[in-house]
């Protein structure tokens, strides 16, 4: 199954969290989408939506003030 | 002018205050949790600190400051009047001695919006009868503006953020919903976020940002007033908890449980909290220079209601408290009125 992909960097709040909705929501159940994004507010909120509204962080990792998920919907 | 003041920070408001587990942490290791003396009437987990200094006569204390809501510097200076002051009108007290102001300065912001901030602090206090008698700026990379006000009560007649009763009804004065709203204020001057808005009307837009606008440099005075004259179990203000925190702390501190069923918010927020991700409808978005959320018995509900009425001060009834151990509920189906 392919992997879809959102970049976020440089996005001012709410925008990470607003592009990772908008895009689970055009995408089908059980597909996974990669988050790349900086900042930790950014990550916590992102992760906390995702959490939130019934999706599943796969995976969580952060290097150099940049922070990547691994989401499944 | 190419500085804008929301432009230059990541967070905005009370959205800058740190989490409650958070703060909750950091008091509990650094000891400043522990057991006060008998004249200590309310510390870190009040709106303000209340200490007695004679009979009849106590002093009331707060700090509140946060980063740039909006790139209007007045307005911002009154936001953060605002703010501070009702840390103090939160609990039933309306004589603010004097307040002393807190800025910080960013060495490329152009001085006429420090200026501005300033101005827009000093009129709203002075409206309150209130003096600006002092206070300290500091560089630093992001533009701050806020407080520190002393206000003087009747230990008597203060009202605290414990003290819900089991029956008591909950009536909220001011709309929720300023972080979706204000998030749309920002956005809209970006390319990217006028894309995320596009489908959305734009007068839906324009009256989210003029109604939490308004409400954030609303001041709660006179709800103060309306707390003095009807008798009030329990008060919080509703800033950057949200809600559901708020309503959370009055629940443990009175060791009962509240239920919220109704979420009044800014007309148009619930198009924009879906748009943004914001969790408004379970009343967890954070507010800046919110309304004053009242327990009251079931009696002096029509009483508090009606005072209110004289004072033009719009309010809701949201919920109720009954008997538990301390925890809020927001119903799921909580109706959704938009003011």
């Amino acid at each position: 199954m392919s992997i879809e992909k959102l970049d976020v960097r440089g996005k001012m709040c709410p925008l990470p969290v607003a592009f990772t909705k908008r895009k689970l929501e055009a995408m089908a159940s059980g597909q996974l989408l990669e988050v790349v994004g900086e900042g930790e507010l950014e990550f916590d909120n992102v992760q906390r939506w995702v959490k939130q509204n019934g999706h599943e962080v796969v995976e969580a990792s952060k290097s150099g003030g940049e922070f990547k998920l691994l989401v499944r919907k | 002018m190419s500085y804008r003041l929301t432009k230059v920070v990541p967070v905005h408001g009370c959205s800058c205050k740190l989490p409650q587990y958070q703060l909750g942490e950091l008091l509990d290791q650094a000891g400043m949790t522990s057991e006060f003396g008998p004249e200590v009437l309310a510390g870190p987990w009040e709106n303000s600190s209340v200490v007695k200094i004679a009979d009849g006569i106590a002093i009331l204390n707060t700090l509140d400051f946060f980063t740039p809501m909006v790139d209007e510097p007045e307005i911002q200076g009154r936001i953060a009047g605002s703010n501070v002051t009702s840390d103090i009108y939160t609990l039933g007290v309306t004589k603010i001695a004097s307040v002393l102001t807190i800025m910080a300065f960013p060495e490329n912001m152009p001085s006429e919006l420090a200026v501005g901030m300033l101005k827009g602090l000093g009129d709203f206090c002075r409206e309150m009868d209130t003096p600006v008698v002092g206070g300290h700026t500091i560089r630093n990379p992001w533009p701050i503006i806020g407080g520190a006000a002393t206000g003087i009560g009747d230990p008597e007649k203060i009202v605290y953020t414990k003290g819900a009763k089991v029956g008591d009804r909950l009536f909220l004065t001011k709309p929720l919903g300023i972080a979706p709203a204000m998030a749309a204020y920002r956005l809209r001057k970006e390319e990217e976020g006028k894309e995320l808005l596009e489908g959305v009307p734009e007068d839906l837009v324009d009256e989210a940002v003029n109604q939490a606008i308004t409400g954030m440099i609303t001041s709660n005075k006179p709800v103060a007033e309306v707390m003095q004259q009807v008798p009030v179990h329990a008060a919080t203000d509703v800033t950057g908890f949200g809600l559901k925190g708020h309503a959370a702390n009055m629940a443990m501190l009175g060791k009962v449980d509240i239920v919220i069923d109704k979420l009044w918010v800014i007309r148009g927020t619930p198009t924009l909290t879906d748009l943004f991700g914001y969790p408004l409808l379970t009343g967890e978005s954070k507010e800046t220079a919110g309304g004053i959320l009242l327990a009251v018995a079931k009696e002096n509900a029509d009483d508090l209601q009606s005072e209110l009425d004289k004072r033009r001060v719009k309010h809701v009834e949201v919920g109720y408290v009954k008997e538990g151990d301390g925890t809020v509920h927001v119903v799921k189906d909580a109706k959704v009125i938009e003011a």
